[in-house]
């Protein structure tokens, strides 16, 4: 257990950052360096304290105790071709690289034969967007930043029904917060957009709940199967606070009539809606080294339907935005070539878009993506270390003009994701 | 070599494989630029318009050339790349009017009571009569489709405004029919925009367009289609339908139904006969009468356009209101009109239908998004009708151009570039127009005449849209 100690400070920084989304939405994956060396196709073969994210129930296959701790170093890059009729033709806008680090710590420990407990915190879901040159950028009326921060605890408690199926039930507490900021402009003589006011909507963390089920099942010597359910979970945002600040526009008279419709620092609310999702994978195992597994993960992202925004003191600020996402499937395709000192996996995905076009933003420009994965693990003793490095190509996506705010383009985007995990096992 | 060797090997050429995709795959995206343009099908090399004011420019009651060379032909052209100049010499040619407008072009004097005139302002003359060929652009306002190949009524003060015979002056200049003016081009490429003064010119008068409307036009269509095609038998055609003229301000504007003062219940204006009923429309040229005299308010009636100025009880002339009835008729007609339009669209391979109906229809009920801005077919505030209420902007006009180029380059296969309607998507018609900020939707006002010394009106609810 002292694998932690060492580890806190870094787990408590790097929750502060916000991660970038990776699946579909704003949804993470990347929860486990072994589970993402196979592309996350891991459901089935779990077999290390990672199940208690990719699945609970393996827990009751695990021998003794085990802990992992690791995260990901996450590199983001996205860049903004304008097509008419707004931004236009020629415009091209780029975020900063982003780079995060989402964390992840399980525990899990078997009682007895058929019993195990386990455990987590790691950060299932977020969002990071940081456009260049903000005051210039011509998405500022939308945002010009903004993150989305999730801290997710977990616990399960898993059982053998059988030598050849077990079952797991586990409670979530998903703590979230959101940062918008954006630039409210007015349209100056010859109709350039000045720039009038900064605005800024932030919370702190607030808890939602939820519940998992999971199955695992084995049943042959070449075969496992698994599936894990997590149910949606709804965060009320109800003390945030809205922040507008006047931008000077070097126009006195026109500093005065803004100023004379500033709105007031106040509260806004809102709700954020993480959804649910079920995965199911099989796994064979042909040959004693080799496995491989193919998972479909179906995740519910039709709850995203709306982000409204309740302003405390004017109601005629509130808002509405309308999000209309789909659900979503991905397909995850991994394998694994494990020694006793050393594994060799590799894998690939395809994670569709939830988006419908309407909705891709500035604030969450989603498109479908394909991901190719490769991980090593090298186990001395007790210890074992995994590392996966992740090349995730998202597809180029238009708004073929149908943005809801009109602001039409096409977005390009690429991630690089490098983890390791470190486990440790009694 | 032993074999997990070789599967370590592979491993790191799989990662540099990748890797490398991967730094392709995180370069900037390359810049979107403007299509080529193409012509499939069609032949843009000899482009002739007809139509009635809509096509001509018109706007805020008058021809100006600064809003003709806006007019969506106009716009066209320039995308099919034509000149355009604003003496109407370019290689697309017309006959631009000059200082304030023939007649003078409205403008807004007061925001309370909202005033709206062309007092003052002074008249213009056409500036190219003397060019030697016909014009490009032959339409003309008050126009029907009649007159597209019969000049019968172009000089005669008949059934319309006696500007009008100034127009037809102007740009016909007696010098045959409008059609043969066109066709005088040999032109490749033709768009034909007539109905609208069939069914508007009663509607502004407050009475029904004519039970035979229909039939007439659709029989006039098809027999000029055929002329068209016989003499020009490679030419494309472009033809305009016809929008709904209840949806445009000069209907929507001004409530049939005010308030009592005394009990705060909704009360009708007065009409001839009685109180108006639901579904009966008063018209925008009602306003000066209203405003002034309360004139169709009732007594204890909430003046909407000038609460100073009592209500008097006095009904409005006839003339000034739609009623449900009469609108329902001129709808009908307007439904058999387009239902003829589209059966000439779909039997003639080389006519493409430009649904202004529909676009219409759709920015009514939506809005059109532009930018930061939500552009709607409300009076002043809109931004895309002109002080008239019902010809278009030159926002509206630069929209009309690009329903006509995806109309276009869908019939024939063409690439014609659309046009980028920020470049319409303005506050203000002059560098000297105040701003004018409505919660940071700074109002699309593209009118003329918004008077330098009114106050900035104090914007109320300002909030940036995430």
């Amino acid at each position: 257990m002292n694998v932690f100690r060492g580890l806190r400070a870094f787990v408590v920084l790097a929750w502060l950052a916000p991660a970038a989304a990776h699946a579909a939405g704003y949804g993470i994956y990347e929860q486990g360096a072994a589970a993402l060396g196979m592309a996350g196709a891991y459901t089935a073969s779990a077999h290390d304290a990672t199940a208690q994210f990719y699945n609970p129930a393996a827990m009751a296959w695990l021998e003794g105790g085990n802990v992992a701790a690791g995260g990901t170093w996450l590199s983001t890059y996205t860049s903004f071709a304008g097509m008419p009729a707004y931004p236009g033709y020629g415009t091209v806008e780029e975020m900063e690289t982003g780079n995060f680090f989402p964390p992840a710590a399980y525990w899990a420990q078997r009682f007895g034969e058929r019993f195990a407990l386990g455990a987590g915190v790691n950060s299932p879901f977020g969002l990071g967007v940081e456009w260049k040159d903000p005051e210039q950028f011509t998405g500022r009326e939308r945002v010009t930043k903004a993150s989305l921060q999730t801290l997710k605890g977990s616990a399960s408690a898993a059982m053998r029904l059988n030598e050849r199926w077990s079952a797991a039930v586990g409670l979530d507490a998903l703590f979230a917060k959101v940062e918008l900021h954006n630039i409210g402009t007015v349209i100056g003589t010859g109709g350039a957009p000045i720039n009038a006011l900064e605005a800024t909507l932030e919370s702190d963390f607030k808890p939602g709940y939820g519940f998992h089920v999971a199955v695992s099942g084995r049943p042959s010597e070449k075969w496992r199967v698994g599936g894990v359910f997590r149910s949606e979970i709804s965060v009320d945002v109800n003390d945030g606070r809205a922040t507008f600040t006047q931008l000077p526009t070097g126009d006195p008279a026109l500093d005065a009539v803004i100023a004379a419709g500033m709105p007031a620092n106040q509260g806004v609310a809102t709700q954020l809606a993480f959804p649910s999702s079920f995965a199911v994978g099989a796994a064979w195992q042909p040959a004693p080294p080799w496995t491989v597994e193919l998972d479909g993960v179906w995740t519910g992202w039709a709850a995203f339907e709306t982000l409204p925004l309740q302003f405390s003191q004017d109601p005629s600020l509130d808002q509405v935005l309308i999000e209309d996402y789909n659900d979503q499937f991905a397909v995850r395709l991994g394998a694994e070539y494990r020694l006793d000192r050393c594994a060799y996996r590799f894998g690939y995905y395809f994670d569709q878009a939830a988006a419908p076009v309407e909705s891709v933003t500035p604030l969450l420009p989603d498109a479908a993506r394909h991901g190719v994965t490769i991980g090593l693990g090298a186990t001395r003793g007790a210890w074992t270390i995994d590392v996966y490095n992740l090349f995730l190509f998202v597809q180029t996506r238009s708004t073929e003009g149908r943005e809801r705010e009109g602001y039409d383009g096409t977005y390009k985007s690429y991630v690089n994701a490098l983890g390791a995990t470190l486990a440790y096992r009694w | 070599m032993h074999k997990t060797t070789r599967l370590r090997l592979a491993l790191v050429w799989a990662l540099a494989l990748v890797s490398a995709g991967g730094l392709g795959a995180c370069s900037t995206i390359e810049p979107v630029n403007a299509p080529a343009l193409t012509s499939g099908s069609a032949d843009f090399r000899s482009y002739v318009a007809g139509g009635t004011s809509i096509s001509a420019g018109f706007q805020s009651g008058g021809l100006v050339s600064h809003h003709q060379a806006q007019s969506f032909p106009t716009l066209f052209a320039r995308q099919i790349g034509m000149s355009v100049q604003a003496n109407g010499q370019g290689s697309f040619s017309f006959n631009p009017y000059s200082a304030d407008g023939f007649p003078p072009l409205s403008r807004i004097v007061s925001y309370s009571p909202l005033v709206v005139t062309n007092s003052g302002r002074v008249p213009g003359a056409a500036q190219n009569t003397a060019w030697p060929p016909a014009f490009r652009n032959m339409a003309v306002p008050f126009a029907i489709l009649f007159d597209l190949v019969d000049s019968t009524f172009y000089y005669s003060q008949s059934f319309r405004p006696i500007v009008a015979d100034e127009y037809f002056a102007d740009i016909v200049r007696h010098r045959g029919t409008v059609a043969q003016e066109m066709l005088s081009h040999a032109p490749t490429f033709i768009s034909l925009e007539y109905g609208s003064n069939e069914v508007l010119g009663p509607t502004s008068q407050g009475v029904p367009a004519a039970t035979n409307t229909a039939e007439q036009y659709a029989a006039i269509l098809a027999g000029a289609l055929d002329q068209l095609h016989f003499v020009l038998p490679n030419a494309k055609v472009a033809v305009l339908n016809i929008p709904d003229v209840t949806r445009i301000p000069l209907v929507r504007t001004l409530s049939p139904f005010t308030v009592s003062l005394s009990t705060g219940q909704p009360v009708p204006l007065i009409g001839q006969g009685g109180p108006l009923q639901f579904g009966d429309f008063v018209l925008l040229t009602a306003a000066p009468v209203i405003g002034a005299t309360g004139t169709g308010i009732p007594v204890g009636g909430y003046n909407y356009l000038n609460p100073s100025v009592p209500g008097n009880g006095q009904p409005l002339n006839e003339g000034l209101v739609l009623r449900a009835a009469e609108a329902g008729q001129t709808l009908t007609e307007i439904a058999e009109m387009n239902a003829a339009i589209a059966a000439q669209a779909a039997a003639r391979p080389y006519m493409a239908l430009v649904d202004f109906h529909a676009a219409l229809d759709a920015i009514a009920a939506n809005g059109l998004r532009v930018g930061s801005n939500t552009f709607t077919t409300d009076y002043i505030t809109g931004g895309l009708f002109s002080l008239d209420g019902a010809h278009p902007s030159d926002l509206g006009q630069a929209v009309l151009c690009n329903t006509m180029v995806d109309a276009v380059n869908a019939r024939f296969g063409s690439g014609v570039p659309r046009v980028d309607l920020m470049d319409w998507a303005t506050p203000s018609a002059s560098a000297s127009a105040p701003v004018f900020p409505d919660g940071f939707r700074a109002l699309p006002v593209r009118v003329d005449g918004l008077a330098d010394q009114l106050p900035r009106p104090v914007p109320t609810g300002l909030i940036p849209h995430f």
